[in-house]
């Protein structure tokens, strides 16, 4: 069996992942680029050609439009096509879009790449009346050229095909590149250099030269640790000093125009396009959508659907399993009996896991909703007309929005669909805000204090704090912007692909894998989590789980003064405080137990009142919708950024300002007698 | 087979070298009125100026892999409804572009 590395490269929205979907099936998983924030999706394709057996080992590489190793995507990018062990890279190409598509295709043969065009999309070329005569196409570049339509499953056993002769005899795409305006002998002079050092060989020469003129600080790095540094960096400023004489520009342009004008040439030769560019039925499209009128009350209006479609069909669901789960754990008291084993099992265990399990119904429903969204291409629509709003307001990208917007139903998914935010600066910050919007677990806890305090003014009481969450996530994010992700921010330039309707096969892919990632990872997380909890609410042995003389009450105690300053330092807010960190809901249910009263009903408002003044409650509500994220979220967090460091740093930041704003509220308000 | 386009762009340039501003057919991208379409003409480099920093080199990058170069047809399709940011057509495909990146970009209008 001969196994056959094999990267999945192209610009974004290009259909390379309903490809990669089409080849994997099932057989494949998603993860993340080691030490990277940047998803990773391998896979397998096995089959058997001629007696042989083969495996496709295929591993869809970000969507790039360049590559100069500039971000993240890109690098990762590069260092698979450089790496020793893959074997082909198949550039998938968008046909309706030739030129701009082109754009990496020439970067991919600068570097040598073993590779087949798979050339997709050609019914949405066709609409616009372009053709491209794909045998003339790949005689011109040198490098097969494979006609395909991903979403119909035509022509992959073609591409099949053409990977296993590419497997077998590799080609050097960089033969037939050839750029005009003088670069040719010029490439030639720096890489004559860079060829004197075996070491700076790992990559074709006159790539590194491409590189130096483009002033790659990677590359350039690279280079001056090189023994022949000073001759090559000479060469290269040579060269620039004698394009910029010639073209009165700078090297990055003359280059930038040399790949166009190779790729013009090929359009000219190839491709039969129409004189006048047609309005094709996207343009139709967004003339409604993106309509100065019809626009906003358009992205509302999906928004809200969206909103609705995942908390309001998940609802029923997760009351579905929560049921099943307190069924599950009386059956289990009823048959054990109480004692050690049974509160394990029930509230260790089954809280633990029901905890996880909950959230299923929420993040399916979610990656459904969004990878139509995605792939329909609404998204960049609906970034486009909020972009406005964010970026002046609070400096993020307009696709920040719908974090932000989920994150008032629960941050899991908020957290998750950060993943849609192309730059990581952006993405984090959003991520580090979203726990700010009120999420829905929230609300137990002030229906139970507004009840109690505030009854004329329940409503407003809660508007405030849902208007409070919004602008201090704005303030967070605008420190954030001017500190720690200072002076980072990348050019909003985005595609607006055209709309397309989304393959089923391949949302239901994505959504099932997504799932099963979260069970598995925050799942472990919240689980494990939980256990400890539960661990430090039962002992010492044959105390009643979580009062006050358990651990975890004592702990409570232990740290109550440190909420005196914001008119709460009690050991009963501050247990159920502890116990909130796990999931917000758990608040209200905490302080019934605790008060040993029904959660409903007059004796849980006189308990209440005996512990707050409507002052400190209001200081109380802040806190809660401000501080720490749950055990869920912070789950997410972690597996979302690939590491520690950035859930750490949300639950700090978030704590910080809890007892800030906290705090102000409290002493200002008795400043001005409110108390 | 391919063909060597003409490179002495240095005429080009002097004709745009002192911007005219009652020249009326040359706009920077962010001035264009919807609908309206040219061709680039240059990219305002800010030499020496405070924006000719990293990030605003990085745009330039960006934008020319994304096929804005000089020479290309560039048409302003639409504005947000909010006034920002711009959907412009290049290279036959549609890209969003903030007002103050694309107040970089000059372009001559085309005549029709």
């Amino acid at each position: 069996m001969e196994t056959l590395r094999i990267g999945l490269a192209g610009n974004p929205n290009v259909g390379k992942s309903t490809l990669f979907n089409e080849l994997t099936g099932m057989h494949q998983h998603v993860g993340n680029w080691p030490g990277k924030t940047v998803e990773k999706s391998e896979g397998t394709h096995r089959l058997e050609k001629n007696g042989k057996v083969y495996e496709l080992d295929i591993v869809d590489l970000p969507g790039n439009y360049n590559l100069s190793a500039k971000t993240i995507e890109e690098k990762v990018s590069i260092d698979f096509i450089v790496d020793e062990s893959s074997d082909l890279i198949i550039n998938v190409i968008d046909a309706s879009n030739f030129e701009r598509n082109m754009f990496l295709t020439v970067q991919l043969m600068e570097l040598d790449a073993n590779l087949v065009i798979a050339l997709n999309m050609n019914k949405f070329a066709r609409k616009k009346e372009y053709e491209i005569d794909s045998k003339k196409l790949s005689e011109l570049l040198g490098v097969p050229v494979v006609e395909i339509e991903a979403t119909d499953n035509v022509g992959i056993n073609n591409l099949i095909d053409e990977v296993i002769n590419l497997a077998d005899n590799p080609i050097n795409s960089s033969e037939k590149l050839v750029y005009g305006y003088e670069l040719k002998d010029h490439l030639q002079e720096i890489a004559v250099e860079i060829e004197k050092d075996s070491e700076l060989m790992d990559v074709p020469a006159r790539w590194t030269a491409i590189k130096l003129l483009e002033n790659d600080e990677v590359i350039t790095g690279k280079v001056q640790n090189s023994k022949n540094a000073a001759d090559i960096l000479q060469a290269a400023k040579d060269v620039k000093k004698h394009l910029r004489d010639i073209f009165d520009e700078n090297s990055e342009e003359v280059l930038a125009n040399a790949r166009y004008g190779f790729i013009d040439g090929l359009v000219k030769e190839a491709v039969d396009k129409p004189a006048v560019e047609k309005p094709d039925m996207t343009d139709k499209i967004d003339k409604i959508v993106t309509n100065r009128i019809l626009g906003i009350p358009i992205f509302l209006g999906i928004m809200f659907l969206a909103f609705q479609l995942t908390f309001a069909v998940s609802s029923p669901i997760q009351d579905l399993i929560t049921s099943f789960f307190d069924i599950l754990g009386s059956w289990i008291t009823v048959s054990l009996g109480h004692s050690w084993l049974t509160s394990f099992l029930v509230d260790g265990i089954i809280g633990g896991v029901g905890g996880v399990l909950v959230f299923l119904p929420v993040i399916f429903i979610l990656f459904f909703v969004l990878s139509v969204l995605e792939d329909s291409g609404y998204l960049a629509r609906a970034a486009f007309v909020m972009d406005r709003v964010m970026h002046k307001l609070v400096g993020l990208h307009g696709k920040s929005f719908i974090p932000m917007v989920l994150g008032f139903g629960c941050c899991v998914p908020g957290i998750m669909a950060t993943c849609t935010l192309d730059n990581e600066k952006d993405r984090l910050t959003t991520m580090l805000i979203v726990p700010f919007m009120s999420c829905s677990a929230r609300l137990p806890v002030y229906a139970l204090f507004t009840a109690a305090f505030f009854t004329a003014y329940q409503g407003e009481v809660i508007f405030s704090l849902y208007l409070l969450g919004i602008i201090v996530a704005i303030l967070v994010a605008l420190i954030f912007k001017r500190t720690v992700f200072k002076g980072l921010s990348t050019p909003f330039v985005m595609e607006l692909p055209s709309y397309k309707l989304p393959s089923l096969k391949g949302v239901l892919i994505h959504t099932w894998e997504r799932g099963v990632v979260f069970l598995k990872k925050a799942g472990t997380i919240i689980l494990a989590l939980s256990v400890v909890v539960w661990v430090l609410s039962s002992l010492p042995v044959g105390v009643s789980y979580g009062a006050k003389a358990s651990l975890t009450g004592q702990i409570g105690t232990f740290i109550s003064p440190i909420f005196a300053p914001l008119g709460f330092g009690q050991w009963q807010p501050s247990i159920a405080l502890l116990f909130g960190v796990l999931a917000k809901e758990v608040i209200v249910s905490t302080f019934s137990s605790l008060f040993s009263v029904a959660q409903t009903g007059s004796g849980m408002a006189v308990a209440m009142q005996g512990i707050f003044t409507p002052l400190s409650a209001y200081s109380f509500m802040v806190f809660v919708l401000l501080y720490m994220p749950c055990f869920a979220t912070f789950a997410t967090m972690k597996n979302e950024t690939n590491g520690w460091k950035w859930p750490i740093i949300s639950v700090c930041v978030t704590l910080v300002v809890a007892y800030l704003v906290s705090l102000v509220i409290y002493q200002g308000g008795m400043l001005l007698g409110l108390g | 087979m391919v063909k060597e386009l003409p490179h002495n762009k240095k005429d080009l340039h002097h004709e745009h070298q002192h911007l005219i501003p009652n020249d009326n057919r040359i706009k920077r991208l962010d001035e264009l009125k919807q609908g309206q379409h040219g061709k680039i003409v240059s990219f305002h480099d800010h030499n020496g100026s405070k924006h000719a920093d990293e990030p605003h080199r990085e745009l330039k990058r960006h934008l020319m892999s994304m096929g804005f170069v000089k020479g290309a047809d560039i048409k302003l399709v639409d504005v947000a409804p909010l006034g920002d940011p711009l959907k412009i057509k290049v290279k036959g495909y549609d890209i969003a572009l903030r007002k103050e990146e694309a107040e970089d970009i000059v372009v001559e209008l085309s005549e029709d």
